[in-house]
């Protein structure tokens, strides 16, 4: 009898301790999984910030990180890679970067995969269409060919990513016969046209007293950043008061600063023009007139007034003053066109990006496997 | 010498009234005010151009006390226009025989530009209202 329930004891003893064991095991395998996991994601995170302040980045072969990063995590290692590849995405092809990390902590070990864009920068949220305009556009915009579907900086179509062709926080009469094509609020394309499509074009759109009161606005920067980043010359930038100190090419930021109630009536912006072009005043009443190009400007035009729009255009143009021309008439600028590219306000922002502040927001990811 | 100045300014605002000295008078053509406008860049007189130009919102003779502005607006088609010669084309008149708005066309050879001087008819002179380049 008593050892018949020695034995029992016995047996529930070492089922127990099995069981205890187990649960042991248990938990430090789930320990180590959580850690691996966390630390692979955090060091994607760190690489992806080093990326986003040095495009030029890349590691080809597999490489190990610092272990001084997560110092006080205990023993773990930290490999990685980031190298050039091709995604497909929509039916198009995109030239992404791919980042390789794993992680391994104790017995675990989690890799995770980053799929992340090779032009940095973002499109400004009040950019919603090829032309972004408070004020009524009717007398301004001519007969233009203008196409907020998206477009690479070299032109070509993507097939998604677009915007409307025309957005007016007012409404909007196609008095000059402009051929607009864009991207309605549902993602569909329209080809440019006239008639347009008129879910190509955003008219009276309510902006509730959020549309930007100036160029800094457009990006939610602190005011005076722009002209800051103008007159620090990065990249080519400047800043003018006078558009015949300009120097060209344009390129960075190019603030030009005009006098209260003085146009800029012959803007010729030369060869290869890109960046954020800024024409503005305290006053809200820069005008910019028979603007005009030898190649097509890539990147962001923020003007306070525009009339006579002879440029190219492959990014966005936007208009701050809600006066707009009234009474001049633009008869002949058909063969121009604005045309919306992500890509060219994307290479253009990114120049305003500050270094050190990590990738969210500069640097798009098409995935993240793990 | 305060006094001196004060007479300098007077006489300078007395030359610089359109009423007083109308750029072209009741003989005013729309090809005139253009001309006119023209020697005044080449001879680099921004008072003379002031003098035919419409004010922005074209309701009326550009008002003396826009003068410098218009001057700072036109300084850079001035600089490009100066001794460059102009082919001048057809006038379009904008409502017949009693038009009161015209076009002119003019030609910039040596910069390949072609040039539409929109006029608005303010009594019986004419003044440049709009000017739309166009870059070949």
């Amino acid at each position: 009898m008593i050892l018949g329930a020695s034995i029992t004891v016995g047996v529930m003893n070492l089922q127990l301790n099995r069981s205890s064991e187990q649960a042991t095991e248990n938990l430090v395998r789930y320990f180590d999984g959580t850690l691996s996991r966390n630390l692979a994601n955090d060091a994607a995170s760190y690489v992806l910030g080093l990326y986003a302040d040095s495009a030029t980045l890349r590691v080809q072969n597999s490489a190990k990180l610092s272990s001084s990063i997560f110092s006080d995590v205990g023993d773990y290692s930290l490999t990685y890679s980031l190298y050039d590849t091709t995604i497909n995405i929509a039916k198009n092809d995109h030239e992404v970067v791919k980042l390789v990390m794993r992680a391994e902590y104790g017995k675990s070990v989690h890799e995770v995969m980053v799929y992340a864009g090779t032009t940095f920068g973002f499109v400004p949220e009040p950019i919603r269409g090829a032309i972004t305009a408070s004020g009524v556009l009717d007398n301004t915009i001519g007969d233009l060919h203008i196409d907020g579907r998206n477009h690479t900086e070299e032109g070509e179509l993507e097939n998604f990513g677009g915007v409307y062709g025309i957005s007016s926080g007012s409404a909007f009469t196609n008095k000059g016969k402009a051929v607009i094509g864009g991207t309605g609020e549902d993602g569909s394309d329209y080809p440019a046209s006239n008639p347009a499509n008129p879910l190509s074009v955003e008219q009276s759109h309510n902006w509730s007293n959020t549309f930007p009161a100036d160029p800094d606005g457009v990006f939610n920067f602190p005011g005076g950043t722009l002209k800051e980043v103008a007159k620090s010359g990065v990249a080519g930038s400047q800043y003018v008061t006078n558009p015949k100190d300009l120097q060209f090419p344009l390129k960075g930021v190019t603030y030009v600063d005009l006098p209260e109630g003085v146009s800029w009536k012959a803007a010729w912006l030369g060869k290869d023009p890109a960046g954020i072009l800024v024409v503005h005043n305290s006053s809200g009443t820069a005008r910019v007139e028979n603007i005009a190009s030898e190649t097509p400007f890539k990147g962001l035009i923020i003007a306070d007034k525009m009339f006579h729009i002879h440029v190219e255009v492959l990014g966005a143009v936007m208009l701050l003053s809600n006066s707009l021309e009234k009474k001049k008439i633009c008869t002949g600028n058909h063969e121009s066109k604005i045309l919306f590219s992500r890509e060219a306000i994307q290479h253009a922002t990114y120049l305003t990006s500050e270094k050190g502040t990590g990738w969210r927001g500069k640097v798009p990811i098409f995935g993240w496997m793990e | 010498m305060k006094l001196l100045l004060s007479i300098l300014i007077a006489t300078l605002l007395q030359q610089g009234n359109p009423q007083s000295n109308s750029q072209a008078g009741s003989d005013s053509t729309p090809l005139k005010t253009v001309e006119l406008f023209k020697k005044g860049i080449d001879e680099n007189d921004m008072l003379v151009i002031c003098k035919v130009m419409s004010d922005e919102e074209g309701t009326g003779p550009l008002k003396q006390a826009s003068y410098e502005q218009m001057q700072s607006s036109l300084e850079g088609l001035s600089t490009m226009w100066r001794a460059k010669p102009f082919t001048y084309g057809e006038t379009t008149y904008t409502g017949g025989n009693t038009a009161t708005s015209a076009t002119v066309k003019v030609e910039v050879k040596s910069l390949k530009q072609e040039v539409n001087f929109v006029l608005e008819k303010y009594g019986n002179s004419w003044y440049i209202f709009d000017i739309e380049i166009f870059f070949r």
